[in-house]
């Protein structure tokens, strides 16, 4: 086996990080998911995901950062 | 890394004056995570003199890459191999007839569409139903005569009378 094979134990940990990481991201508010979802995942910049949301790239910004904050938060001891 | 820093006094006076208004740097915050480039070199200045900012934008940042390791689950690509040829063979099958179509937007397409249409159908309906009926029932009734015609009708018989007592009159020796 080689070395650089994750033990049992760090897959684990990694799957409990990975479904953390979902749940708290579902669990954002609508909006703020979407945008987190476009922006993370779907590679969109401020003014695209502005034009989907119908807001300012400004507005975008706020609300990006508001969800980014929360996740902070909630994935604290993942960090 | 050698990067270009204010001198001591600078550093000083601008911890001084931005100590007193971290409170204010939730937006700068967002544009130093968000958009570092556009920060102006004062904002970022307090952020590498500020402990308290610097660790937030650095729990900001580390919850960011955390996001990194995760991926969205993709489709199964034997799905999307499946899907690709169902959509292939529908738009290369030869067009449906009127009446397969008229089918399928009963059968498959959405019902609200109907409605208006069947009630301004069943309108119409009750309409030229119901005047028929009217007409069928009042068909052999006869015209009602015009009220001067009775009118005059009945002038002429009153009139008939009295020249017809008259006449008996004058008969009479």
């Amino acid at each position: 086996m080689a070395d650089d094979e994750p033990t049992v134990e760090q897959r684990l940990l990694r799957n409990e990080r990975m479904a953390a990481i979902r749940t708290h991201v579902m669990a954002l508010p609508e909006r703020q998911r979407m945008a987190v979802l476009m922006h993370k995942y779907q590679g969109m910049d401020y003014r695209q995901i502005g034009e989907v949301l119908k807001l300012s790239e400004s507005a975008t910004k706020s609300l990006l950062f508001r969800a980014y904050q929360t996740l902070r938060d909630t994935l604290k001891e993942f960090v | 890394m050698e990067t270009s820093r204010a001198t001591p006094a600078e550093v000083g006076d601008n911890m001084e004056r931005m100590k007193n208004n971290c409170t204010g740097m939730d937006q700068k915050l967002a544009d130093m995570l968000l958009d570092p480039g556009a920060v102006p070199a004062k904002v970022q200045a307090h952020f590498a003199e500020c402990d308290g900012c610097r660790q937030q934008l650095a729990e900001l940042r580390a919850t960011l890459a955390l996001l990194d390791t995760w991926e969205a689950p993709e489709p199964n690509p034997y799905f999307m191999t499946r899907l690709d040829a169902r959509l292939r063979e529908e738009r290369a099958a030869a067009p449906a007839g009127w009446f397969a179509r008229l089918r399928a937007r009963f059968v498959y397409g959405p019902s609200m569409h109907v409605r208006p249409l069947a009630a301004m159908a069943l309108s119409v309906l009750l309409l030229l139903g119901g005047g028929t009926y009217l007409g069928v029932t009042n068909g052999d009734q006869p015209a009602a005569q015009p009220v001067q015609a009775v009118v005059h009708d009945l002038q002429t018989l009153d009139s008939n009378a009295s020249s017809s007592i008259r006449w008996s009159a004058l008969q009479q020796p």
